[in-house]
């Protein structure tokens, strides 16, 4: 103990310890903070699926049972797991090549209208699953749609119905599809075109070289983007909830929301499902990191390149109609959809005609909501927990990740785990652990703001943590590390090299969390309080009382919102990519003076 | 009727108003002269009052001849002058009693909602963990809120109209009270029904013309449990099985059910009167109708907390929302049962509302919600394929 205190440079144990300790602290923070954000409240949760009452504080003492997974492992939760496993794997397939299709295009074909697919891949996403379903739901319900009755006065014997197994896979696969776009865009604008010329040198043609060479270099992306979509899907409620229950079909989340919704909740059964959902997804995770852990992903490396875009000759229109279609169905109808019913006073509509009569439309709602204080405190607050999360998680989310690809210390590789892992704890469940959590930590987070940016940050970690890595994974360390020979700090390497290369993929990131964060619903539903009410939780309010043409404008007020300051964000980002784009151009001229 | 419509919009603008200053917590008191409270509000019924104001009422709160509080109480409770109210009603009819109360009393209410069982698991671990600040908590769920109370969580208050209360909206000598209770019945869209077929009776509902067009909600929360368990009291099992033979539509709540039958593609089905009613002055072409063979109307409670910060502004509250006055503000806001029977029920256009004292009005009992519950549970679910 005395040799540990006393500061002895000539004692080579204490430097070693000094040095270790040094060596190690970084992780043992990381550790630490991820301890409290996820293993915690997850742990909680996961103990309670053993026990027969809640573990809330000053709960009776609990006994040991088995019986919470006898009760969910029963024949009917098994037909409603089989249908969510299915809904969510072709949802996952459809939006992956939506999504992947979309960034293939914008990052490295020459697909006309560029700008345009790059907004027709990431609006979307500024409509939640539940306005999308709910605009849907207006859309194509079989007798009331407006699509089925402009079908009907047309005579067309032709029904659409959107409250379906299909629909929901549809609904999922467009609103999920915007995951999957800015998950693969940077990754596929990471991509070293000189592997692909390579490959064509050595005589391969172009759809050789894109199976053999192009789309196995972005497999983590790939990869990475799937399992969490499929995570993401399978726990997604409200789309099976609007769009399911009238028709009677069954998926898991609606069993959850029944278990949280009976009286009392069932918190103990629900986190049994949640948990054996983590299970999963750590399974995949693992089959995912054996099958790719022997390989490279790394593309850019010390030599300068100039992203090639492959020509799509006669398919280039066809492909940009085909994003324009993807666009329409994602945000044009919907938005249609939204307009109808924000400017409406009911929603009742007897004919086609009825919907194009203005005489019945007014804009009058919108002033009167933005005249409400309680409308207005949600907005403000959202877009401070949009930030605070964006930046404060992002930085969080954005260590886990280079720490998780880079470092070589033992135990990082459990990192990806934790932060990927809650990414399939239903929202409702992992509420309560995190409010299980934090009411028993005696600082000043709970029944304030903080508590949802801890939500938030836990909640959103496995898309941050998702999107930084796949970035940095294609990042080549020599970079890093020739600043180091030259004499650079590893954080100044860290912020001259390696930043502005992942900028793209990290402003993209952020920018997903930040909309990600002012959209949340279901967590904050649980956890707010009358100074941290969120707009998310106005409209979830207006719902639940019936009130939809309140829910119509404000969606319609939340998608303009998230378009302005995303498209501001993007133009920002854009310039910024010109000057970086100038500056490879350089690189790349220079190279070329070499040859 | 035109009056009442008139009152109702008064109240909702006066929330906004007032809302608006809520938020920020720097409500004007308003002006009570020597502490002595007038009535502020024209708006009242004149019905007989709970609590006739005796002599001695120098210094209490009197709203249109009424005692709402004593002078030690009201003295007390305006030096508190706030309360943090855990509310799980319909959020629009809330805000509009607290904006009349708030007018009333000077006394600013926090509002913080949740759905009942979420609300159930915070007040449970806020307890825990010694932090439950709430003053007046209220439920939607008679087992939930049950519950509540045998964790100790209420401190018994007699209001001024308790002996004008009916008993079985009195729980455990006052340790909370029924305030209100929502009403179900049957709505339906007059666009797609005739005059002639409307329906007026649950027998009409279980009607083979309905096959393929009712709504019916799932048996997830309490209240939707209720209306299933009256029913059954009334009809029997074969009437589950009548409905469930018309092919019915599911809804998890009342909210997508009503939305739905809104736009037609359902035109029948189990309603909430508060919802329903709110799309009528929309101008959607519904009706509801309460039946004769009894109303479904589950008791929405509300008490004072034993851990309450302001406990007599608490109090004050309480006194309030179970008072003529308070009962009235609620009926005109909502058009659902308040507690206490002085109230005048509403008049909404193309809708009956009987007063509770003039209707079957059932309201599940706590054992209708846990043993009853366990026991039909299995055999609705078997029925209805849910």
């Amino acid at each position: 103990m005395t040799t540990a205190t006393a500061p002895s440079t000539t004692n080579p144990r204490v430097a070693r310890a000094l040095r270790l300790t040094l060596r190690y602290l970084p992780l043992v923070t990381l550790f630490a903070v991820l301890g409290l954000l996820v293993v915690y409240p997850l742990g909680i949760l996961t103990y309670a699926t053993i026990t027969d009452v809640p573990p809330r504080p000053g709960a009776a003492q609990a006994s040991f049972t088995l019986q919470n997974y006898q009760a969910i492992l029963q024949p009917t939760n098994l037909v409603a797991l089989r249908n969510s496993v299915v809904v969510s794997l072709v949802a996952t397939g459809l939006a992956l090549g939506i999504g992947g299709g979309l960034a293939w295009l914008v990052a490295r074909t020459d697909v006309p209208l560029r700008p345009l697919i790059r907004l027709a891949g990431s609006t979307p996403l500024f409509i939640a699953a539940l306005i999308g379903a709910l605009a849907w739901s207006l859309l194509a319900s079989p007798r009331s749609g407006y699509i089925n009755m402009m079908l009907r006065d047309l005579g067309i014997d032709w029904v659409i119905d959107v409250q379906s197994m299909w629909g929901i896979i549809f609904v999922q696969a467009l609103y999920y599809a915007p995951y999957a776009f800015l998950l693969m865009q940077g990754a596929f604008s990471l991509v070293n075109p000189d592997f692909e010329e390579a490959a064509e040198v050595h005589g391969a043609d172009k759809r050789t070289t894109m199976r053999t060479v192009a789309f196995p270099l972005v497999k983590p992306a790939i990869f990475g983007a799937s399992v969490l979509l499929f995570a993401l899907i399978i726990e997604n409620f409200s789309v099976p909830q609007i769009l399911g229950t009238a028709a009677g079909i069954d998926l898991l989340p609606s069993r959850i929301y029944r278990l949280m919704n009976a009286a009392p909740i069932n918190p103990n059964q629900a986190s049994v499902i949640g948990v054996l959902l983590m299970a999963v997804v750590a399974v995949i995770m693992y089959i995912q990191r054996v099958r790719l852990s022997k390989q490279s992903f790394v593309s850019v490396t010390g030599k300068g390149f100039r992203p090639k875009r492959v020509s799509l000759g006669p398919w280039r229109w066809p492909a940009a109609i085909a994003a324009g279609i993807y666009w329409l169905l994602a945000v044009g109808l919907p938005a249609f959809a939204l307009l109808q019913g924000s400017m409406r006073a009911h929603s009742f509509v007897p004919d086609t005609a009825a919907l194009f009569d203005l005489s019945a439309l007014s804009i009058d709602r919108f002033g009167s909501l933005l005249a409400e204080p309680q409308l207005r405190k949600g907005l403000n607050n959202s877009l401070i927990l949009g930030v605070a999360t964006a930046s404060l998680g992002g930085l969080l989310y954005l260590v886990s990740a280079y720490t998780t690809v880079r470092s070589r210390l033992r135990g990082v590789r459990f990192i990806e785990y934790l932060a990927t892992v809650p990414v399939a704890m239903p929202a409702l469940v992992l509420s309560m652990g995190i409010l299980w959590t934090w009411i028993r930590i005696p600082l000043p987070v709970f029944g304030t703001v903080l508590i949802l940016i801890v939500a938030y940050t836990v909640r959103f970690m496995p898309q941050g943590f998702q999107g930084f890595a796949s970035t940095i994974q294609q990042i080549d360390p020599d970079l890093e590390h020739a600043a180091e020979i030259l004499g650079a700090s590893r954080i100044r390497a860290l912020w001259t090299v390696t930043v502005p290369l992942i900028r793209t993929g990290v402003i993209g990131t952020s920018l997903l969390i930040f909309v990600l964060s002012v959209r949340e619903l279901t967590t904050s539903i649980f956890l707010v309080s009358t100074d941290s009410v969120t707009l998310a939780v106005v409209l979830f309010q207006r719902w639940e009382h019936g009130r939809w043409g309140d829910v119509a404008a404000i969606s319609v007020m939340y998608s303009v919102l998230l378009l302005v300051i995303t498209t501001f964000a993007n133009r920002w980002t854009n310039q910024d990519r010109r000057t970086n784009g100038d500056r490879s151009r350089a690189r790349s001229r220079s190279k070329e003076e070499i040859l | 009727m035109k009056k009442h419509l008139r009152t109702a919009a008064a109240v909702l603008a006066t929330s906004l108003v007032l809302a608006a200053c809520g938020g920020d917590g720097d409500v004007t008191p308003p002006t009570n002269p020597g502490g002595t409270a007038a009535p502020t509000s024209g708006t009242s019924p004149s019905t007989e009052p709970g609590g006739e104001p005796g002599d001695d009422d120098e210094g209490a709160l009197v709203i249109d001849g009424e005692l709402i509080a004593d002078a030690e109480l009201w003295a007390a409770a305006q030096e508190e002058g706030h309360i943090l109210f855990y509310g799980t009603f319909a959020p629009a009819v809330t805000e509009a009693m607290i904006a009349e109360f708030t007018a009333d009393t000077g006394i600013t209410v926090e509002h913080i909602r949740l759905q009942s069982p979420p609300m159930h698991e915070r007040v449970l671990s806020e307890l825990g963990a010694n932090q439950l600040e709430a003053d007046v908590i209220d439920f939607t769920s008679i087992s939930l809120v049950t519950d509540i109370y045998e964790n100790d969580v209420y401190e018994p208050h007699r209001v001024p109209s308790y002996d004008d209360l009916p008993e079985e909206l009195i729980h455990f000598d006052g340790a909370f009270y029924t305030v209100s209770r929502p009403l179900f019945g049957i709505a339906y869209n007059t666009a797609f029904i005739d005059e002639a077929d409307w329906p007026e009776t649950w027998e009409d509902l279980a009607d083979e013309r309905w096959r393929g067009e009712i709504g019916l909600t799932t048996i997830a929360s309490d209240n939707n449990w209720g209306k299933y368990i009256l029913l059954y009291d009334v009809f029997g099992e074969d009437y589950w099985r009548r409905l469930a033979d018309l092919e019915p539509r599911f809804y998890e709540s009342v909210a997508p059910l009503s939305e739905e039958l809104v736009r037609g593609e359902i035109t029948i089905g189990l309603g909430h009167v508060g919802t329903t009613v709110q799309a009528i002055k929309d101008g959607a072409p519904l009706r509801i109708v309460l039946p004769p063979e009894g109303i479904p109307a589950p008791h929405h409670t509300a008490g004072v907390s034993r851990h309450a910060k302001n406990p007599n502004a608490a109090k004050v509250f309480l006194n309030w929302r179970l008072s003529v006055r308070g009962s009235q503000v609620f009926a005109d806001a909502s058009a659902e049962y308040p507690s206490n029977p002085g109230h005048i029920t509403p008049d909404i256009e193309g809708t009956v509302i009987p007063h509770p004292s003039e209707a079957y009005v059932y309201s599940p009992t706590i054992e209708d919600l846990t043993t009853r519950r366990d026991e039909l549970g299995p055999l609705w679910s078997e029925i209805f394929g849910r």
